[in-house]
């Protein structure tokens, strides 16, 4: 095996490796691979800036003079990438099997990995240093094994929902804070003490307050419906509330079901005893979480009802959220979805 | 087997074990003093266990019990689509929309047939049934027909391990049918209003028969918009 092949191979696994110990690391999520996969290209066009002369503003010249520099120290064959301007988007294709990283590419989904293309993040590191603009991505790859990038201006730059600045953490540009299961325990214990009768309404609020602030700062980073409502679902899951599986998700109708398998509002009543008197659904906090999330993403007013809840015996939580019937609907206010 | 509460914090406080299903509530209560509202916590708090709940609107087309739960943000529309909320019209006659609607609002016959086929429908599953209110469907029957029809339905509601709240507006029936009424109820609550004009209060009987005794005990209640019916502490008062 020639040094060049092994030197691959190597990078192969060490994406590999980093997304599998990302996979068990807080708070990590596919921004981050992003991130991650940017880098390398970010440190190549500091050190090697006399070396690389960009003389064109076009994104597919700047993309090709950058694979022209990699073909020269032999990592690549530049021309294997065909580029193609649309408007103001950047078409790129390649053979999946031409790409150096084809190994972790395959991979990675296999093995239930985060996952994104490492060229990918090399093109958006290069245009973004030399046109001063962020690019978003996605690929495609067809049943010939052809990778389909498309590249387009993002309207506004990435930034991650969960961040940590200096010493302090940060949810959606908030101030935030870890709390142990246990602590959080002790605030409901303590409410249902107190005041038994608001516990369900206070949990729903608080869910839809976090909720809306949440959804208003994703739905500014990813314009896309879909794309949106997965990020914030997948933001529950990073911050510990459950694994959250989207059922179905009809944008047109206002409609969603989720399941929330291990709630941690669930595991609280297996843990610490029941908040009410008989048995009942209990992931309030979550049920409120979800209605702002397709309130504020579709921009229309919904309702969230947990119909199962794996308090009750079952394998997992179940919600339902629908629209409000607009003919029953009260004429109030709009409801202001930030916390004042 | 678990019990069932009513969904009101100082109400199910007093109730010790909670209710058995199969269990009768008689509510009898003056107009305007919050029957309806207790329903809806009754309703609300079966939906949460979940319970299939009926809601039987003799005295307001059923788009009222929809809009007020609606406005404690209750998604109706996930219960109502999955069929645990079910709503019988006995109000608007041949104008209704409803699935089941009561077709002649002065033939008890007809709405014993409606609710057990609605009862039958929902074989098998936990149900809580509403009758609001049950002394409208009476109004214009006479008494033998309605003792008999009382008897046989109890029976079967018994029989068929419903939790069912029938409710009462006070001055509406006779009080010596209401009394014979009563005595085929497991637990009765008795809603009104005290004190003077210009400064009422509203007060909640509960009343149940304990070791062959009827004991009652009386509570102040206000209605909040957010949390329903909100019961103040025992006042003490025993009967």
């Amino acid at each position: 095996m020639k040094g060049n092949e092994i030197s691959k191979e190597i990078i192969n696994y060490l994406y590999m490796s980093i997304c599998k110990t990302l996979k068990n690391v807080p708070f990590s999520n596919r921004y981050w691979v992003e991130q991650i996969m940017m880098g390398p290209a970010r440190y190549i066009l500091e050190e090697y800036t006399d070396e690389l002369q960009f003389t064109s503003k076009k994104p597919a010249d700047v993309c090709v003079t950058f694979l022209d520099f990699l073909e020269s120290k032999g990592f690549l064959v530049s021309k294997d990438y065909q580029m193609e301007a649309s408007g103001n988007d950047l078409l790129v294709r390649v053979e999946r099997d031409k790409c150096n990283y084809r190994q972790y590419c395959l991979r990675a989904p296999v093995e239930g990995l985060l996952f994104y293309c490492a060229r990918v993040g090399t093109f958006q590191a290069v245009l973004q240093k030399v046109l001063g603009e962020s690019y978003s991505a996605s690929v495609e790859t067809d049943q010939c094994g052809v990778c389909h990038v498309k590249l387009s201006p993002a309207s506004k730059p990435k930034d991650e929902i969960v961040n940590r600045e200096g010493h302090m953490l940060k949810i959606a540009g908030r101030r935030a804070l870890l709390l142990s299961q246990q602590t959080f325990a002790s605030l409901l214990m303590s409410i249902k003490e107190h005041s038994p009768h608001t516990l369900r309404h206070v949990l729903y609020d608080a869910g839809y307050r976090s909720g809306s602030t949440l959804a208003i700062r994703a739905r500014s980073i990813y314009p896309d419906t879909e794309e949106c409502f997965h990020v914030l679902l997948n933001e529950i899951k990073n911050i510990g509330l459950g694994n959250v599986e989207l059922v179905s998700f009809n944008p047109s109708q206002g409609r969603a079901r989720l399941r929330c398998y291990d709630s941690f509002q669930a595991a609280i009543v297996e843990e610490y005893g029941p908040l009410y008197r008989t048995p009942q659904v209990n992931c309030d906090f979550l049920r409120g979480l979800f209605a702002a999330f397709v309130s504020v993403v579709l921009e229309e007013e919904v309702i969230c009802e947990e119909m199962n809840c794996q308090s009750m015996g079952g394998n997992y939580c179940e919600f339902l959220a629908m629209p409000v019937p607009k003919n029953l609907l009260r004429k109030e206010e709009p409801r202001d979805w930030r916390i004042d | 087997m678990n019990r069932a509460y009513f969904g009101v914090e100082g109400l199910d406080r007093n109730l010790e074990k909670g209710l058995l299903y199969g269990s009768q509530i008689m509510v009898e209560g003056d107009s305007g003093i919050g029957k309806t509202v207790l329903a809806g916590e009754f309703i609300k708090e079966g939906l949460r266990c979940g319970d299939t709940c009926v809601y039987v609107a003799c005295d307001e087309p059923p788009m009222a019990m929809r809009e007020h739960l609606l406005n404690f943000k209750v998604g109706i529309t996930a219960y109502e689509e999955t069929g645990r909320l079910i709503f019988v019209d006995a109000y608007e006659e041949g104008e209704s929309l409803e699935k089941y609607a009561l077709s002649d609002l002065r033939n008890l016959d007809k709405y014993f047939a409606l609710e057990t086929e609605v009862l039958r429908s929902n074989n098998g599953r936990r149900v809580r049934l509403v009758v609001d209110s049950l002394s409208t469907l009476f109004t214009s029957i006479d008494t033998p027909d309605i003792l008999d029809f009382h008897r046989a339905r109890i029976k079967q509601l018994r029989k068929k391990g419903i939790l069912a709240m029938d409710i009462f507006v006070s001055g509406v029936l006779e009080p010596r049918l209401v009394t014979i009424t009563g005595h085929l109820y497991n637990f009765m609550l008795k809603m009104s209003f005290s004190g003077s004009r210009h400064n009422s209060v509203r007060l909640l009987q509960i009343g149940k028969v304990k070791s062959q005794q009827f004991v009652s005990s009386r509570h102040m209640f206000t209605i909040s918009p957010v949390y329903g019916i909100l019961v103040s502490a025992d006042m003490g008062v025993s009967e």
